[in-house]
């Protein structure tokens, strides 16, 4: 029967939409992917053969050690950011007689041959060659690399509870993450030490392997409240979270009216930000993406180097446009056919678009506003990165929104439904995140730090007054493109 | 006002649809029958410029459905749920349709006025958003919207599917009251060999993508399309 699991698996994966992205992109994430790999490796093998003289003063194996729990931190939100869970509409087999806790082990064990699963090996491995297998019994070894194990995959387990958890809104989630912010602080200022934690309770499960249980319980556990929770939602009607809860009626944004049939796609588009399970989980990010300036500008190493300053400015006033424009078509992709036989102009419904991420980015551009009080020149410089928002990347994002063809499905709520949460978005981030500093850098390079940052602002100034003629380009790729969008959007998954 | 010039559609090197020359006039009543792949839907989606036709063209007052938009003023269509927006309330989808219609305020009151014995009191001030009705309601709010506009010409696949037998009957009565009244050119897609032929005056059977029969109603059209279908 697994057997035959897995065959349905792998089919579905082939034949979906995203396979036949162009070969382009293809090409592009493997290329990414074996650099990455190679990079982990060639690092793993650098530091596990030199690592004793990198740290002459301490024993190799408790600094090692120390380490180790920020890197499942890492590891950990991560995971939480890229990692797919585990996806199987359970829906068409639920008839069948096939035991719940199978569908539910099948779901949940699928997850452990994640990519993320592996880096750990990587790193690990040469090590244990070189560090540990020396001066250690083999009995030591192998519970050290069961730790290890376990360690990863409650990492794995955990990351996956907590995303389904927090996109199911749920409060506790949101208390987690608060922990591991303070964690942090604290860490930050010394007042406790996680790496000391970290060394403890590594060097005593290498030294004494019967800790292993410990990591193994945790994982055990944690793979037992995800197994709990998942065999209850299994029930389709449930997952759908037919709330028959009175409905606050959201009242229309009247000043929209006066827009006309603009206007009116505006609400329209609003309202589906505002009442999807997808859209919102998306729109969690908004805030992270805002408070990212509070990791960089409180530290002095970062305020010189203005490259980076550029980055976190075009980091913060493009979230939006970046969350949005990652998806966009895709989130109308279950009524679209709609849209095609009843939208007689697509200018103004690209314009639409266009409007949102203009009064959304001057949104937050405001709100970051109050940065300046660490220096004048971040104002200076989220400006000009807001300016090359509003005119290069709300025309990048509308153009490349011709290129998606996947059906996103928005109103099926809670546990199975994370589709789209892969590489292929970031392509749609990378230019808008690194743009402003590319075009920073040349200047920056030979002194003229300010003429970069005014560089930026005029090039998205000067492509704001272009902003009729560049929308037409995106509405006549979207014309040559109607009916493959179309097709890919019919292709439920 | 409806016309088929050579036109094709293959999916690979297979041919699913044929129709070197169909006529649709002003006015008629056109029902689309065919089995399981005969290409009704497809017929219904190159003529509403949701696909693309692999060779010749769909031309709807003597202009390319693809190279003109001029056709979608006055056409009113719902082939699946993949036309609504799921949601909104259905109150708010038709008055988004309306704005984009750019109909009048008073007109949106007037078509829920009308409509409501077909919504049999299912459908509006329930609160409740599309995605949460059922699909027979689903399928009144998707044939409301493509009537609502009041539109010249009306493309409807299967509508009589998931609807209950008293709503079937309205559609029903709906449909020939439209007929009687104004000059819509309707073409209705359906299974239902009875439906049809009460709606329709002309009845097309699709075979494997190519015009089968193309039938003017007579007393012995039932038992035409009973032949065909009879196994």
């Amino acid at each position: 029967m697994i057997k035959w699991f897995i065959q349905n698996e792998w089919r579905e994966t082939k034949r979906s939409a995203v396979w036949e992205q162009s070969l382009g992109i293809k090409i592009f994430l493997g290329f990414l992917f074996s650099i990455l790999f190679l990079e982990i490796l060639v690092g793993a093998i650098f530091l596990g053969d030199k690592f004793d003289t990198l740290f002459p003063d301490d024993d190799p194996v408790e600094k090692f050690n120390s380490f180790i729990l920020y890197g499942f931190t890492l590891g950990f939100l991560t995971r939480f950011m890229i990692q797919k869970v585990p996806v199987l509409s359970v829906e068409p087999y639920l008839h069948l007689p096939v035991k719940k806790s199978f569908l539910v082990h099948y779901i949940s064990a699928k997850s452990l041959f994640s990519f993320f699963n592996f880096i750990p090996v990587i790193i690990f491995t040469p090590f244990i060659i070189f560090q540990i297998a020396p001066f250690y019994t083999g009995f030591q070894i192998t519970g050290y690399i069961f730790t290890i194990i376990f360690s990863t995959l409650s990492v794995n387990v955990l990351a996956i509870l907590f995303k389904r958890n927090l996109s199911g809104n749920n409060w506790i989630s949101g208390i987690i993450f608060l922990v591991l912010v303070l964690l942090g602080l604290a860490d930050h200022y010394k007042i406790i030490s996680l790496g000391d934690v970290s060394s403890a309770l590594f060097t005593a499960c290498l030294e004494n392997p019967g800790w292993v249980v410990v990591p193994f319980l945790i994982f055990a556990g944690a793979y037992l409240i995800n197994f709990t929770t998942l065999i209850h939602r299994l029930y389709p009607e449930e997952n759908n979270r037919l709330r028959r809860k009175q409905r606050k009626e959201v009242s229309d944004i009247k000043y929209l009216k006066q827009f006309g049939v603009i206007g009116q796609l505006m609400q329209l588009e609003i309202k589906l930000f505002m009442r999807n399970k997808r859209t919102k989980s998306t729109m969690v990010f908004m805030p992270i993406f805002l408070l990212y300036g509070f990791l960089f500008y409180p530290q002095d190493i970062y305020m010189e180097m203005s490259g980076m300053l550029v980055f976190v400015g075009a980091f913060m006033t493009g979230g939006f446009i970046m969350l949005y424009g990652q998806y966009m078509l895709s989130w109308e992709s279950s009524y679209f056919d709609g849209i095609l036989t009843h939208i007689d102009d697509f200018f103004m419904y690209y314009r639409a678009k266009y409007y949102i991420m203009v009064f959304s980015s001057v949104a937050t551009f405001i709100v970051t506003l109050p940065y300046a009080f660490y220096d004048i020149k971040i104002l200076m410089i989220n400006t000009a990165t807001f300016l090359f928002n509003i005119g290069i990347s709300t025309m990048y994002v509308m153009t490349m929104s011709t290129f998606n063809k996947k059906r996103l499905n928005l109103d099926q709520g809670s546990a199975f439904n994370y589709q789209g949460v892969s590489a292929t978005q970031f392509l749609v981030s990378f230019p808008i995140m690194l743009g402003p500093v590319l075009i920073y850098w040349p200047f920056s390079a030979f002194g003229a730090g300010t003429a970069g940052i005014i560089a930026v602002g005029l090039t998205g100034l000067i492509a704001v007054f272009f902003n009729k003629s560049l929308t037409n380009i995106a509405v006549k790729r979207f014309l040559r493109n109607r009916y493959v969008i179309a097709e890919g959007f019919r292709q439920k998954l | 006002m409806i016309q088929t010039i050579n036109l094709t559609k293959a999916y690979n090197t297979q041919t699913v649809l044929n129709l070197p020359e169909v006529k649709i006039e002003k006015g008629e009543s056109f029902g689309l029958v065919g089995n399981n792949g005969a290409g009704k839907t497809t017929f219904f989606r190159l003529i509403l410029d949701l696909i693309r036709a692999t060779g010749g063209e769909v031309q709807i007052n003597g202009e390319n459905v693809a190279k003109s938009d001029n056709w979608k003023k006055i056409t009113g269509s719902f082939l699946d749920d993949n036309f609504l927006i799921d949601f909104l309330t259905p109150e708010e989808y038709f008055a988004l349709l309306a704005g984009i219609y750019k109909m009048p305020k008073g007109d949106l009151e007037e078509f829920f006025g009308e409509y409501e014995s077909f919504f049999n009191g299912e459908v509006l001030g329930r609160k409740k958003y599309i995605r949460e009705l059922s699909r027979g309601n689903q399928q009144k709010v998707g044939i409301a919207a493509a009537l609502m506009a009041k539109p010249q010409i009306l493309i409807l696949d299967e509508p009589f599917n998931g609807l209950d037998p008293s709503t079937q009957i309205r559609l029903i009565k709906l449909l020939n009251e439209l007929k009687a009244k104004t000059d819509i050119t309707m073409l209705i897609s359906s299974h239902d060999l009875n439906h049809v032929t009460e709606v329709c005056d002309r009845i097309l059977i699709l075979h494997e993508g190519q015009v089968h029969k193309d039938l003017i109603k007579t007393e012995n059209t039932m038992k035409e399309l009973e032949a065909y279908f009879a196994v």
